[in-house]
């Protein structure tokens, strides 16, 4: 057999079904690992370990849900081997038996379609069969943590209904939340070491793709979207892919000068609260978050959670367990709530040069207003005091906000929750339907399932 | 159904420097990159033929197939690829330093063409798990793997320079015991 790999130049990635996922060339480990990202699997992850305590928290969960379908997951996927092969979880089930699988006619329902997309370009539909490939991280490094589920939901086989469906979508809401992203965008440009950080996005999607957009170029986006849209879903993720398509032109745009901060986007969505109604699809899911090593290893030392206006001041339930690792594992982990960011107070009418507008210090640009942390150009340029991160002087000197910050003193601490706690005999996936596979139940396995590292 | 794993792993005897695995190695370098089914078939069609031509110079191998194996997959991966993360410290007992290990890594949805070859093929008697004719048999079912229906692969070289090197007594103690001989 000959090899005659091709050109990466006439052979673009885009075009290529196994993506490269990991790669090592060093004296402990030469090798590679690719994905074929159009059998459309649940990916897992690459280059972190799963606790056992999150894995105990999806037994919990499935205990809690009684038959319930979960998505979840690496979570899952971790769990699998325990798990009887007569039961699938939501995304299995989708991806076995259809996007659409028991909508029972039920339509994908959208609000806010548009016919433009951000850049005021008409929509063109050619972008649902690769949006995957296209908000692909660009930096390899980074490409582990990408979780395309829910992009790569739009080239299923299944995904017509959905196709035909989806539009891109708008609305003042999402508006809002470019803005804030945008206000972010603005003060990475006098922070130092921006490498060493990471923000943790984690709004409702379609709010953390508009966040993410603002932020467009500045940072490098990772999505963790890891579930399939569906009808009658618990997790509204079509209007998520709806976001993701208007936002797709900057989503993938070219990223300004590195270093660059890492930019994680989650759907505060993946888990919300579901009573086993029968009329709805089970399609949450855990969030999935490099560990403290793959972190270290990317050179960050500092962790930003975005949490959503009104949300509580802390993380939400599924990230506990992470979250509490990271601190332990020496990260910093602070907390930025986005009711922080404020719409720019009225200029003041004085015709004063003093710079001190909002306006003057814009740069961000986004169409919902400028928005500003705690609603004052001096407030704002006192954002890396607060947090204490290494910055430079930004156009004005800082001064500290009068008012509360949302989230000071916030620290993660272990709490109890669905997610964590006791281990539970956890029955409850649903019986998978159709033909059982023909391949041999048994081949060369010894039953090792660990000690493999040889470390 | 979740997906199945199919992996392989081989201790080479491969002293450093060894023209056979300085070609594995540039081998693998050469498809470091995004690849397409066919790439796939050659890059793995080629590392069965390189290892085959090893087999005799295999004391110790591994392999497994598992239904619903996905966790599998990812535990023989992270375990690989954590070791990347530790500085290599060679055997300091003064035993020879000549042997490599390559591990191949697969998943495939279940009831795919690739699940049914695996599964038709992997289907052998107990007692011939661990002949070398069967690894044979196994790197042949590598090269005609239907990579339209494989979800995952991995291919890994340990340690990944060629002037370094286990030995033998290491690979056959802690951490490696599930390393089996071979007949």
């Amino acid at each position: 057999m000959s090899e005659s790999p091709k050109d990466p130049e006439t052979n673009p990635a885009a075009s290529l079904p196994f993506v490269m996922r990991t790669r090592f060339d060093q004296p402990e480990l030469l090798g590679a690992s690719w994905w074929q990202e159009r059998l459309l699997a649940a990916p897992a992850r690459a280059g972190g370990s799963v606790e056992p305590s999150r894995r105990q928290a999806l037994q919990t969960l499935l205990a809690l849900g009684g038959f319930a379908v979960l998505g979840v997951g690496f979570g899952a996927a971790r769990c699998s081997s325990s798990r009887s092969s007569s039961t699938q979880t939501a995304l299995e089930l989708q991806q076995t038996h259809g996007l659409t699988i028991d909508a029972n006619g039920v339509p994908f329902v959208f609000a806010d379609l548009v016919f433009s997309v951000c850049d005021g370009t008409q929509f063109d539909n050619a972008v649902l069969q690769n949006l995957a490939t296209l908000l692909r991280p660009a930096r390899q490094d980074l490409q582990p943590f990408y979780v395309p589920t829910l992009f790569q939901s739009l080239a299923a086989p299944s995904a017509g209904p959905l196709r035909n469906a989806i539009r891109p979508m708008h609305n003042a809401a999402l508006e809002r939340a470019e803005a804030r992203g945008a206000a972010i965008r603005e003060l990475l440009a006098v922070l130092d070491q921006p490498q060493t950080l990471a923000l943790v996005v984690d709004l409702p999607g379609p709010e953390a793709v508009a966040f993410a957009a603002g932020l467009a170029g500045a940072v490098d986006v990772v999505f963790g979207f890891d579930n399939w849209p569906h009808p009658r879903g618990v997790v509204p993720s079509h209007q998520t892919l709806a976001a993701a398509l208007y936002y797709a032109p900057r989503l993938a745009q070219p990223l300004g000068p590195a270093p660059r901060p890492l930019c994680l986007v989650l759907d505060r969505n993946r888990i919300l609260p579901y009573h086993n109604e029968p009329d709805r699809f089970d399609n949450r899911y855990l969030a999935r978050l490099p560990d403290t090593k793959a972190l270290r290893a990317l050179g960050i030392t500092r962790v930003l959670y975005v949490a959503a206006e009104g949300a509580k001041a802390e993380e939400a339930d599924d990230l506990n367990d992470e979250f509490v690792a990271y601190r332990e594992g020496g990260l910093s982990v602070q907390l930025l709530g986005t009711g922080d960011l404020r719409l720019a107070d009225p200029a003041p009418a004085t015709g004063n040069n003093t710079g001190n507008t909002a306006s003057s210090t814009s740069g961000s640009g986004a169409r919902g207003g400028h928005y500003l942390w705690h609603g004052s150009p001096m407030h704002h340029w006192w954002f890396w005091s607060h947090y204490g991160f290494p910055h430079r002087q930004g156009p004005l000197a800082g001064v500290q906000p009068n008012g509360p910050v949302f989230g000071a003193g916030y620290r993660p601490t272990p709490r109890p929750s669905a997610f964590t706690g006791r281990p539970a005999g956890g029955l409850g996936l649903l019986p998978s339907r159709g033909r059982s596979n023909s391949s041999s139940s048994r081949g060369g396995s010894w039953g090792r399932s660990s000690g493999f590292t040889g470390s | 159904m979740g997906d199945t794993f199919f992996g392989i792993q081989l201790a080479v005897q491969s002293a450093p420097r060894d023209p056979w695995r300085q070609l594995l190695a540039e081998r693998l370098r050469r498809w470091q990159r995004d690849l397409g089914h066919d790439d796939q078939r050659t890059l793995f069609g080629g590392l069965a033929n390189h290892l085959r031509e090893a087999l005799a110079r295999c004391p110790l191998g591994y392999w497994d197939l598992v239904r619903d194996g996905r966790a599998e997959f990812e535990e023989w991966q992270q375990g690989l690829e954590d070791d990347s993360a530790e500085t290599w410290a060679p055997d300091p007992s003064g035993a020879k330093l000549d042997h490599a290990l390559i591990t191949l890594l697969f998943l495939v949805p279940a009831g795919s063409p690739a699940d049914q070859l695996l599964g038709e093929r992997c289907d052998l008697p107990e007692a011939h798990w661990l002949l070398r004719d069967t690894f044979a048999h196994l790197l042949e079912t590598v090269a005609m793997l239907p990579f339209e229906h494989v979800r995952r692969t991995g291919v890994y070289l340990t340690p990944g320079g060629v002037q370094l090197a286990f030995s033998l007594p290491e690979l056959r103690g802690t951490g490696y015991e599930y390393l089996e001989p071979l007949g």
